[in-house]
């Protein structure tokens, strides 16, 4: 038996909703064509508790669903081929034979979506029940979303298969490594010495060279820094009317903490609500976030999905995901706790409009609102500032690959589609997917417009994150150099050797520092003398003893060569870690930059996880907890 | 733009061969620099021994001369810090050619003035040091006027990385640091974002204020961090290699090796004391002539200054540092090379127009036409008068061609061993450096740096075929190792049997005859 609701009663006299408000939300419905409630919902008129609450004190039962046991209906096709239309009017029809079709929806009062649905599935709908927007909205994308997920983990595979990083190594990848090193093996054999001396000034060399590579690309960067691509007055002339739809991507994994947080800080963007069209990826499985929204007291203004249970469980597949269900022109990724510039999505769009369309993402520079949390944030907005502020805008003047950030990266929506979206199987899908981009003769481009994140506070939580970057750094290496060639060709020579230096050199840096050093600490502790002083009841020299075999593999010319490159190296990266918070004005971080030699061992330690873990578990998602800081924004300029 | 380019590289070798060819007519006239010929003797020696690398490192002044010159080889016609300096001024002067015409507002003269001043023309024909000095004083007061525009890091950085670069050619740049704190102290007010109106304004809202006084004084120091950083790190460095390689922080300055320097050829000769006493008396303003000679378009841009205050300040601060660091050290500093700091700073100024600057009427063209031609003149008349040897020997071979007593002795050393048999030679090799470069293939010397030096100023008929020593008459007689070490064994009467083989007026050159 179906019962009588009515948008009144429900919403104006149980919600508490004003004429204004219902109004402005029946407006935006029909703008928008969406169902009445999803506006109420997403758009910050009503908490999703509100409206439980509503419904309770209606007297109606909430249906709650069974997940395991949700079947397709027999004309599900129709469903899955209309599933926005099913997702904008948030019904769900569970049982349907040729006489009966029983549904659940959301709004018992909105009587144009149950009409709708009738239409497309040809049928009356007999009896339904009613359900939360979030169960119901989960139902649909379980139930419907199979194919959507399909392409979002395959879609590169299936499009571009030497693209994917479904392949870590491949055969003549290992074939490759694999005579290397018996090449390697053999001469050492049979010529120990010249081997080892040549080997060490080899990774010598071009471990100066990366770094030497970035300090080059930082001095550039800065040379550029006075440089504004859009001035207030471009700002300024921007008329709302003009603006077009922007999508922003929210992809979230048990992030409850930070879900409150979030709607406050997309409340501040200045940009028209109705035309944003702001999605909140959830993980099916994610049980907490899944409960934080649907326990919110306050009205929110994101539209959630719900992603389908797939591996590999990674944010890349987790966007692709969510762009099927995109409406906007433009399109970008905030992580859950960011803090964006208010201007900055109009930043973006008057940028777009000014260059030209082969301009297909531009990235905004990233930062940290609890820099002064720990020594931890410290070094951490140190490399940020530098990496976001002077490299990446190093790599822009240059005309060469940038491999994008996280987040904030803002992209024409089309061309994301036609470059097939992110590579699911890859850890930092982000850097991978700007390397694409250049190689389809699209460019990147970066926009003095930052966006605060949290900076991780915790070592453990540290190591977890670096060690998923570097491993996709790894990973991106290897896709991209399957074929070195045919990479050359796509990017020319300044695009090949930037690659080389700046995403091979980032990782190889890493992974060779500790050795180097350790060698190199080792031959100066037995240079000082301070082995014989300790065994002080031996009178022989046992240092010089020792320095006669090492120098036979390390003679004095190379040790002043290592000390040179070390102490120049890492001075080099102190000196760009200090100009780079220089710029931003943090002076008291400045001096925080000299121990920068001591956060690269943290990122060896990492570097040596993300290699093993390339090789045992490569698609392996390493979760970073977020919302561990007690700071709040910080006035980061 | 490609051709622009094009245009741009063609006139800089334009230029760098006109000054080669001028040095090279120049060296033909009796011209010649020890500089040159001590930066291409220590190329020689830098593998020559066992040590030798890593002491030209420590003890060769100006390295930065030793490694840009070391880019040219070894050319036999002439020395590679020739070309380098041809090279380096070349590139300064197309530089500043191409700048005025194609900015409005620099007056055209100023391309007459870069094209004659004789500052300039010696830099770039000299074969010293003086080629990086004005390169290194141009770039930097040319970078700090760019600052005081933007304010940006970059400029900092770049003037970081130019003072940590050109501490390879003399450790007192590290001066100029001083020299940027006021311009730093005054630029942070400026700085401050949101408030406006004039400078006594800003001061005294920013002094007033307890966070902008903060964030004025942080940005202050940060700023003297940031540029002293590179150098001062760089110096670390260089001191951290002495300490483990030589086991003294200091090795480089206190070791004997060191004392190669204090032949540094810009070091005026005790025999020529009376000619420049009257520059280097305590009481005495003669040495404002020098000094003033070469300021002139400096001191005009004081007055000059278009606007831009800082220019005018800078002007005036670069004058009184070089009038302090000059009157306290006339015998070391009152030289092209330290006066380089005031025509470096003229170019720069002379150049430097924000790009809001309105151009510049016509009498401001005329009065710098003018000061650029007195300029030109004064700069002359202080190479005429210049208590430096080789400054002053400039100007005369311009004038006439000189008797070159000196050269003439080096082609003898290289006559004379060119007719002997290959052998050991017993040098003091500080002194005899330039000889030592025109050796044939063949010979080999005990110098300085070779392990057996002391030994063979011991037992010379050991170590030795031929003995080369300075006469009384050679300025350097008392420095000479070697002829020391002979009149001791003639003292010690241990004979050593020598056969005069050749002899001029400054030098002997002896066969030893064996046992």
């Amino acid at each position: 038996m179906r019962l009588e609701y009515y948008r009144k009663s429900l919403f104006q006299e149980k919600a508490k909703l004003n004429t204004i408000q219902i109004e402005e939300i029946e407006r935006l419905e029909r703008k928008l064509k969406q169902s009445f409630l999803k506006i109420a919902l997403n758009f910050g008129y009503l908490s999703r508790s509100a409206w439980r609450q509503t419904l309770i004190d209606s007297d109606i039962e909430l249906y709650q669903f069974d997940y395991n046991s949700l079947l397709p209906i027999e004309k599900s096709k129709l469903i899955q081929e209309n599933l926005h239309q099913f997702l904008d009017a948030l019904i769900f029809p569970i049982k349907q034979t040729d006489d009966q079709l029983h549904v659940i929806l959301c709004d018992p009062s909105d009587g144009i979506n149950i009409n709708r649905i009738e239409a497309i599935l040809g049928q009356k709908i007999n009896s339904f029940e009613i359900a939360e927007d979030l169960d119901v909205l989960k139902a649909l994308h379980v139930t419907y979303g199979a194919e959507y997920l399909d392409k979002a983990v395959f879609g590169i595979y299936d499009s571009d298969r030497e693209s994917c990083a479904i392949e870590t190594f491949t055969k003549p990848q290992l074939y490759f490594l694999g005579i290397l090193f018996s090449i390697g093996l053999s001469f050492f054999f049979f010529f120990p010495i010249g081997t080892a001396i040549t080997i060490n000034i080899v990774l010598n060399l071009l471990l100066f060279i990366s770094i030497s590579f970035k300090f080059v690309l930082t001095l550039y960067g800065s040379k550029f820094e006075v440089a504004k691509k859009i001035n207030p007055d471009e700002l300024e002339a921007i008329d709302d009317k003009e603006l077009p739809f922007y999508t922003i991507l929210l992809p979230v994994f048990k992030e409850s903490e930070v879900i409150h947080k979030l709607v406050y800080n997309l409340k501040n963007l200045d940009y028209p609500l109705e035309k944003l069209d702001i999605k909140l990826l959830i993980e099916s499985d994610d049980e907490m976030t899944y409960n934080a929204v649907k326990n919110m007291n306050f009205p929110c203004v994101f539209e959630p999905v719900i992603i389908p249970y797939a591996q590999p469980k990674t944010k890349p597949k987790a966007c692709n995901y969510g762009l099927y269900f995109s409406k906007g022109k433009y399109l970008t990724i905030y992580d859950a706790e960011d803090i964006p510039d208010n201007n900055q999505l109009k930043l973006v769009y008057t940028l777009f409009k000014k260059i030209s369309e082969e301009y297909v993402v531009v990235q905004c520079a990233l930062n940290y609102f609890n820099k002064k949390e720990n020594i931890l944030t410290r070094l951490f907005t140190l490399e940020y500032s530098y990496w976001f502020d002077y490299m990446l805008p190093g790599l822009d003047n240059l005309d060469v690959p940038i491999p994008l950030g996280g987040t904030s990266n803002h992209f024409r929506f089309d061309k994301l589609m036609e470059l097939g979206g992110w590579d699911g199987f890859n850890v930092t899908e982000d850097a991978d997917l700007g390397l694409r981009a250049y190689a389809k003769s699209y460019k990147v481009t970066v926009l003095d417009s930052t966006t605060l994140e949290e900076a991780n506070n915790d070592f453990f939580n540290w190591i977890r994150q670096r060690s998923r970057w570097i491993k996709g750094y790894m990973q991106t290496f290897l896709v991209h150099m399957r074929n070195p060639l045919k990479l050359y060709k796509k990017v020319g020579l300044k695009g090949f050797l930037s690659f080389q230096f700046f995403i091979g050199g980032t990782f190889f840096t890493f992974l060779v520092y500790p050795i180097l050093l350790t060698f190199l600490l080792f031959i100066l502790f037995l240079y000082t003398g301070i082995l014989d002083k300790m065994v002080f009841w031996n009178e022989i020299e046992i240092s010089e003893i020792i320095l006669d075999n090492v120098r036979l593999f390390f003679p004095d010319w190379l040790v002043i060569l290592s000390v040179f490159n070390f102490v120049v190296g890492n001075l080099m990266m102190i000196y760009v870690n200090m100009i780079a918070v220089f710029r931003r004005k943090a002076y008291s971080l400045m001096l925080f930059s000299l121990i920068n030699p001591f956060y690269w061992l943290m990122h060896s330690v990492s570097a040596y996880k993300g290699l093993i873990q390339l090789i045992t578990k490569p698609f392996y998602w390493e979760k970073t907890n977020h919302g561990l800081t007690k700071a709040t924004k910080g006035p980061v300029q | 733009m490609k051709s622009k380019k094009i245009i741009y590289f063609l006139t800089w070798l334009l230029l760098s061969c006109g000054y080669l060819m001028l040095s090279y007519w120049l060296q033909q006239r009796g011209y010649y620099n020890l500089e040159s010929y001590f930066i291409d003797y220590k190329k020689l020696i830098t593998l020559m021994d066992e040590d030798s690398l890593l002491r030209t490192v420590y003890f060769t002044e100006p390295f930065l001369l030793f490694l840009g010159s070391s880019l040219f080889g070894f050319p036999k016609f002439i020395g590679s810090t020739y070309i380098f300096n041809a090279f380096i001024i070349g590139w300064l002067s197309n530089h500043l050619i191409h700048k005025s015409i194609s900015n409005q507002k620099i007056p055209s003269y100023l391309i007459v003035y870069i094209i004659f001043s004789p500052v300039i023309v010696y830099a770039g024909i000299s074969g010293g040091s003086l080629a990086l000095y004005l390169l290194f004083h141009y770039l930097f007061f040319t970078l700090v006027l760019k600052y005081t525009e933007t304010y940006s890091v970059f400029h900092l950085t770049l003037l970081s990385i130019l003072i940590g670069v050109f501490i390879l050619l003399n450790l007192e740049v590290l001066k100029l640091i001083l020299l940027l704190i006021p311009i730093f102290f005054f630029s942070s007010f400026h700085k401050a974002k949101g408030i406006s109106g004039s400078f006594y304004n800003r001061a005294s809202l920013i002094l007033s204020n307890d966070s902008q006084r903060r964030k004025f004084f942080s940005s202050f120091f940060s700023s003297i961090f940031v540029v002293a950083f590179i150098p001062l790190m760089g110096l670390t460095t260089f001191l951290i290699l002495n300490k483990v390689f030589a086991g003294s922080t200091f090795y480089f300055m206190e070791s004997y090796g060191n004392n190669w320097n204090s032949y540094s050829t810009i070091f005026p000769f005790i025999a020529e004391v009376e000619k420049y006493s009257p520059f280097i008396a305590s009481n005495t303003p003669y040495y404002l002539f020098s000094f003033l000679s070469v300021s002139l378009l400096t001191v005009f841009q004081i007055f000059n200054y278009g606007g831009v205050k800082a220019k005018s300040i800078l002007m005036l601060l670069a004058i009184l540092f070089l009038l302090s660091e000059i009157q306290e050290f006339k015998i070391e500093k009152l030289n092209i090379q330290y006066l380089s700091l005031l025509s470096g700073a003229g170019i720069a100024s002379a150049f430097f127009f924000r790009k809001d600057f309105q151009k510049p009427s016509k009498l401001n063209y005329l009065l710098i036409s003018i000061i650029a031609t007195l300029g030109i003149y004064l700069q002359w008349q202080y190479f005429n008068i210049s208590i430096q040897e080789n400054e002053n020997l400039f100007a005369k071979s311009i004038v006439d061609p000189q008797e070159g007593i000196r050269v003439k002795s080096i082609d003898s050393f290289e006559k004379t061993f060119k007719k002997l048999p290959s052998g050991r030679i017993l040098i003091d090799d500080a002194i005899f450096y330039p000889e030592l470069t025109t050796l044939p293939k063949g010979f080999v010397w005990e110098g300085h740096f070779s392990s057996s030096y002391q030994q063979a100023l011991q037992i010379p008929e050991l170590y030795a075929d031929y003995v080369v020593m300075t006469k009384s008459t050679h300025p350097l007689y008392l420095d000479d190792i070697v002829a020391t070490a002979f009149k001791r064994l003639d003292l010690l009467q241990v004979r050593t049997s020598l056969a005069l083989l050749f002899e001029d007026d400054f030098m002997e050159i002896y066969k030893i005859q064996k046992k």
